[in-house]
């Protein structure tokens, strides 16, 4: 039996390496290269700003409020890839009920769902109940989401022209 | 608004019938304070809501009681609502009561207090009220929070065109507060330092998402807002179309249409419930749309059903009521539809439907093809109870159709169930026996060109699909054969043979086998019968034709037409006709309106030889000319003109030309005869002359107006109307004198005119030959007499040397003419009697003195009448002449006039022999220097040789004036 286990668990164990890795690789694969990242940016800026002159049209005499913070970046020095994308998709996918352009949210996830990392966790986000409260918070985030893709555009295309 | 709330507490019973017992006893009872009061707010519905008890009731354990109450606003004093509130008192009973405010209630602190009266028809008047319970206080903002900032009510959710009251509540000073109303701010009234409030008034539907309030604090900017619901009024419809209805008599389904579903984001979906009044029975439907109720098993037949729903603002209501078997009996659907035994002509169809009891059910069975229905058994509804059968027949081979089935229930219709259906083909049959061939044959010169077409009658008849012709070609002359297979779908063939009869036998076959043979036999010589073409009317797809048979033994008719007679593959079709068939109707979904169709009827010999026996053309519907005719005008004199259409075409237009109408538009108010007026109010309509034979191609207009101007218009027609509108040609008749002068005035000139140059030619050869004005010095005889005597000192004068100095023209009175001049009279005297004119021909100025040679020559038209009266005519010119007319004269272009004057005088108006013109020589010369005395002192003539003779004479002196009787020698 020994003899047999033996080569068994070393085969099970060269199996999980090499899922490992083919994982780690495939990720790697997976992810857009810099020049879809800036696609994806630029798609990103010119929905977020669709988005949020809608909603400033539908809803009127909604106050931009400070309570609110949308984590934008990650830490990654790359400009492209330094947008919180995982952080800031559970946002949308949390006020995409209150939102009546849905399709333009959809769009939007979809793309932040192309620049999300597998290795970060999910964020759990609550929205407000209280329907103003609701609104501010809407309107902080569509805010805050298109300034921070406007400055992540804005810097892909600095550093395009320096190189 | 304030509502009832009554709650019966156990706990209580004891002390109540205690003290009630007690008030028994008490002939004047006492007041009941209320007790217990407690005052809660409910914040959804801004209600302040009220509990409190009676704890000793006397005599009775229900009393009838008015409990009166108070409340105010901010401080007990500021009371802004007194009510009061009856209602019967039960032992043990915790009362209850609520007020809704329209301010929220967390903007301001609210005190209540209660008291009470009997009102309690065994009790005596006049009751007193009972002592105020004590203020209750109740303060929302002290469970508000730690913000800085709060605005209410919350959500608010009212009606459009409702009044809102909201507030802010500040903790900190009022100044810094700002409030706006979907962006734009808004003021309101303070209520207290720490609190405002905002009233507004008939509030408008936004959105559904609401409309933003919100407060704003300048200092660290602090926000607080709220969501104004506003709902239209027509948020909640009626249902409608609700009706109830059972396919098993165990489960009953309502539905109904809920209408537009406009609820507002926060306003839940509003819930509809089914309430049957029979069994007092309620049910929460699920949906908005539908709901099941279940038939109960004791046979309930009537059922009253009260469809209602409500939202947060409304309630609506509906109501229905049936009888279960009468009004909601609907089967379910048939099941197990199944088409068996098919075959070419039938088929069997087989269903069930689900039992209901012991009924039966009506069923409908339709049979459809190319999407409509050719059979239907509604009058022969099928009766069943489970199992339903039936045959359909009459059906074509190798056709598809759809057969369905539907049931209603049987002991009471009410509806029919849905329809199951199911397609399916019918299968092919042999060939079919009605098979047709038909010929056209063109004879050449040795040649025929047979051109062969076949065909089914219809496709019913073929049987199903044809797959290929079989053609055998038989010479009844020579006795030769031969075959050709014709593979579908081509249904003609074209054979060139020689000018023999054939007997061509066509058969057709499909997968099942081959069609009897249609035979033809096609003549070797083509008839030369001419036939008169008849027209026959159609209507819309189809011609009624009918023929005279020609002979009794023939077997059968054809009818031939173009179903496209003006495409070149005309579309040829034909119809074989029995024998004794003596009319037909040709129908075809291919006739159009304003084509013309040509029918040829053939009779069919027995030895099968057709021969054409009548032409019929026609339209299945006539149309107006598409054109009309161009016309010219000709022979326009001032009273007609003739029009003229000779190339318009009558064949190629869209209906039979029955005639033309010709208008004719004139100033007159009186149509020309022959016309009449067919608008008599409209003067552009004209008048219409109506030509009813449509060969006329010409028409002459008459008895018109000369100098006139006239408009014509011509327009075909035929049955459907006149051919298009067109513009109106314009005609002026010429005037009638100018016709007249043209004839006859112009010749008359040009004759005068010819005459006149002939007579002025013909006086000029006269004059020159008869009396020349000057005559010519070399056909003068004196020139002969000098040459002959060779005097070659004489010459003959130049005219131009030749200066004329007086002429002399007398003017003698008839009665003068008995006195010669030789009688010695002086003129003078005679002068005096009749005036006598004279004219003095002087030198001019230029040469004053100049003598010429004296010229003397033979003048008929200046000496006639001097000759006629036998002595000279030259006489003296009176000294009494007046200056003045000689100063006229004396003028060489006077003198001339003069002269023409007394010229065409003595011509016209002086009568013959009274007038004298003479020559005085110029050889007695004037006197020189004052012309003024030439009157007085006449020119002294000179001597002439003789008369009838001319010569030069040589200069000499001026002789001494010539006596009367020596002035002129004759």
């Amino acid at each position: 039996m020994v003899s047999h286990s033996g080569p068994k668990k070393f085969a099970l164990f060269l199996l999980c390496c090499m899922g490992n890795l083919l994982s780690s690789h495939m990720l790697s694969i997976l992810r857009p290269d810099a020049k879809d990242q800036q696609k994806i940016i630029k798609e990103l800026q010119y929905l977020s700003k669709i988005l949020l002159e809608e909603y400033r049209e539908a809803e009127k005499g909604v106050p931009e409020s400070t309570k609110y913070t949308l984590p934008c970046s990650t830490s990654d020095p790359h400009p492209s890839n330094n947008i919180n994308s995982s952080a800031i998709l559970p946002y949308f996918q949390g006020i995409k009920q209150h939102i009546n352009n849905k399709s333009v949210v959809d769009e939007i996830t979809g793309q932040l769902k192309k620049l999300v990392s597998q290795d970060t966790s999910e964020i759990n986000v609550s929205v407000p109940t209280d329907p103003f409260e609701r609104k501010c918070f809407i309107l902080a985030i569509l805010q805050q989401f298109a300034k921070c893709v406007d400055g992540k555009a804005m810097n892909s295309e600095d550093q395009k022209a320096r190189t | 608004r304030c509502f009832p709330v009554l709650v019966h507490s156990p706990s209580l019973n004891l002390c109540l019938l205690f003290r009630v017992r007690r008030l028994l006893f008490l002939s004047e009872p006492r007041p009941l304070t209320p007790e217990s009061l407690e005052v809660s707010i409910n914040s959804t519905c801004q209600c302040l809501h009220l509990q409190w008890s009676i704890h000793s009731l006397p005599h009775h354990q229900e009393l009838q009681m008015i409990f009166q109450i108070q409340i105010s606003r901010i401080t007990t004093s500021s009371v802004v609502w007194v009510g009061n509130y009856s209602t019967t008192v039960k032992e043990n009973q915790i009362l209850q009561w609520s007020w809704e405010s329209e301010l929220p209630l967390e903007c301001a602190t609210h005190f209540v207090r209660i008291r009470s009266v009997m009102d309690d028809a065994r009790f005596p008047k006049p009751r007193s009220w009972s002592k105020w319970s004590s203020w209750e206080e109740v303060d929302a903002q002290d469970s508000l929070g730690h913000n800085a900032l709060f605005v209410f009510p919350k959500d608010k959710l009212v009606e459009e065109g409702s009044s809102v009251t909201f507030c802010y509540v500040s903790r900190s000073n009022l100044n810094n507060v700002s409030c706006y109303l979907d962006g734009e701010q808004i003021h309101g009234e303070q209520l207290t330092p720490n609190v405002s409030t905002f009233h507004l008034s008939h509030v408008r539907y936004k959105r559904t998402t609401g409309t933003n309030i919100y407060c704003e604090m300048k200092q660290g900017r602090k926000l607080a807002g709220t969501v104004l619901y506003v709902s239209r009024t027509e948020v909640l419809e009626e249902p409608k179309n609700f009706s109830c209805e059972t396919q098993d008599l165990k489960t009953l389904k309502c539905t109904w249409d809920p209408g537009s579903d406009t609820a507002l984001t926060i306003q839940p979906s509003s819930n509809y419930t089914l309430f049957e009044s029979f069994s007092q029975k309620k049910k929460v439907c699920e949906d908005r749309n539908w709901c099941s109720w279940q038939v109960t098993q004791d046979s309930q037949e009537m059922y009253n059903f009260t469809l209602m729903t409500e939202n947060y603002l409304r309630k609506r209501s509906v109501n229905l009521v049936f009888k279960l078997t009468h009004r909601a009996v609907r089967p379910m659907t048939p099941l197990n539809f199944i088409l068996e035994n098919i075959n070419s002509r039938n088929a069997t169809v087989t269903w069930k439907v689900r039992p209901i009891g012991n009924s039966t059910f009506q069923c409908q069975v339709e049979l459809h093809h190319d999407g409509q229905v050719i059979q239907t058994k509604q009058q022969n509804n099928v009766f069943i109870k489970v199992n339903g059968k039936y045959l359909l027949s009459e059906m074509e081979p190798d056709t598809h159709y759809l057969a369905r089935v539907r049931c209603a229930y049987g002991n009471h219709f009410w509806k029919w169930s849905e329809w199951i259906d199911q397609k399916f083909t019918t299968l092919e049959a042999d060939a079919g026996d009605l098979f047709s061939i038909w010929s056209k044959v063109c004879f050449e010169m040795i040649i025929g060109i047979f051109d062969i077409f076949f065909q089914p009658l219809s496709k019913s008849h073929a049987n199903g699909e044809i797959l290929f012709y079989n053609i055998a070609v038989e010479s009844l002359d020579k006795s030769s054969k031969f075959n050709l297979s014709i593979p579908a779908p081509h249904n003609d063939t074209k054979l060139t043979l020689n000018k023999y009869s054939y007997q061509i036998h066509v058969t057709a076959n499909n997968s099942m086998g081959t069609s009897p043979a249609s035979v033809i036999v096609i003549p070797g010589e083509p008839g030369h019968k001419e036939i008169e073409e008849e027209r026959v009317k159609g209507t819309e797809n189809r011609f009624s034709l009918s023929w005279e048979p020609q002979s009794r033994d023939a077997i059968g008719y054809v009818v031939e037409w173009c179903d496209h007679p003006q495409d070149p593959l005309c579309g040829l079709q034909w119809q074989k006709l029995g024998p004794n068939t003596t009319s037909t109707v040709i129908s075809s979904d291919a006739f159009e309106q304003g084509v013309r169709y040509n029918f040829r009827i053939y009779e069919i010999s027995p030895g099968w030889i057709a021969s054409l026996l009548e032409k019929k053309t026609g339209y299945s519907q006539e149309l107006p000319p598409s054109d009309n005719p161009q016309v010219t005008t000709s022979s326009l004199t001032s009273h007609s003109f003739t029009l003229n259409w000779k190339d318009y075409s009558t064949e190629s237009q869209p209906g039979f030309i029955r005639g033309y109408n010709v208008y004719l538009k004139s100033k007159m108010e009186q149509c020309t005869s022959g016309f009449e007026r067919i608008t008599p109010s409209d003067d552009s309509a004209g008048c219409r002359h109506k030509i009813d034979n449509p060969e006329q191609k010409t028409f002459h207009v008459e008895n018109l107006e000369p100098a006139s101007s006239y408009e014509f218009f011509v327009t075909a027609y035929t049955s459907a109307g006149d051919g298009p509108n067109g513009t109106f040609t314009k005609v002026t008749t010429p005037d009638e004198y100018t016709r007249m002068l043209t004839h006859i005035v112009v010749p008359v000139i040009l004759c005068i005119l010819l005459i006149t140059v002939l007579f002025y030619f013909q006086i000029q050869w006269m004059k020159e030959k008869c009396y020349p004005d000057i005559p010519d010095p070399y056909k003068s005889s004196v020139l002969s007499l000098i040459k002959s005597k060779e005097n070659t000192h004489l010459t003959i004068m130049n005219l131009k040397d030749c200066i004329p100095d007086a002429i002399e023209v007398v003017n003698k009175p008839e009665g003068s003419r008995t006195q010669p001049l030789g009688t010695g009279k002086p003129l003078t005297e005679t002068e005096l009697t009749k005036p006598a004119t004279y004219l003095y021909l002087l030198p001019t100025q230029e040469n004053p003195s100049g003598s010429g040679p004296c010229i003397c020559f033979e003048n008929f038209t200046y000496n006639q009448a001097a000759s006629d009266l036998g002595s000279s005519g030259h006489v003296p010119v009176p000294p009494s002449t007046p200056p003045s007319q000689l100063g006229l004269l004396y003028s060489p272009e006077n003198l001339l006039k003069a002269l023409e004057k007394y010229y065409t005088n003595s011509l016209g108006e002086i009568p013959a022999g009274e007038t004298h013109l003479n020559y005085v020589s110029q050889l007695a010369s004037p006197m020189p220097g004052d012309k003024d005395s030439l009157p007085t002192d006449p020119p002294v003539q000179a001597q002439c040789s003789e008369y009838k003779m001319q010569m030069a004479v040589p200069l000499g002196p001026a002789s001494s004036p010539p006596s009367e009787d020596t002035s002129l020698s004759s």
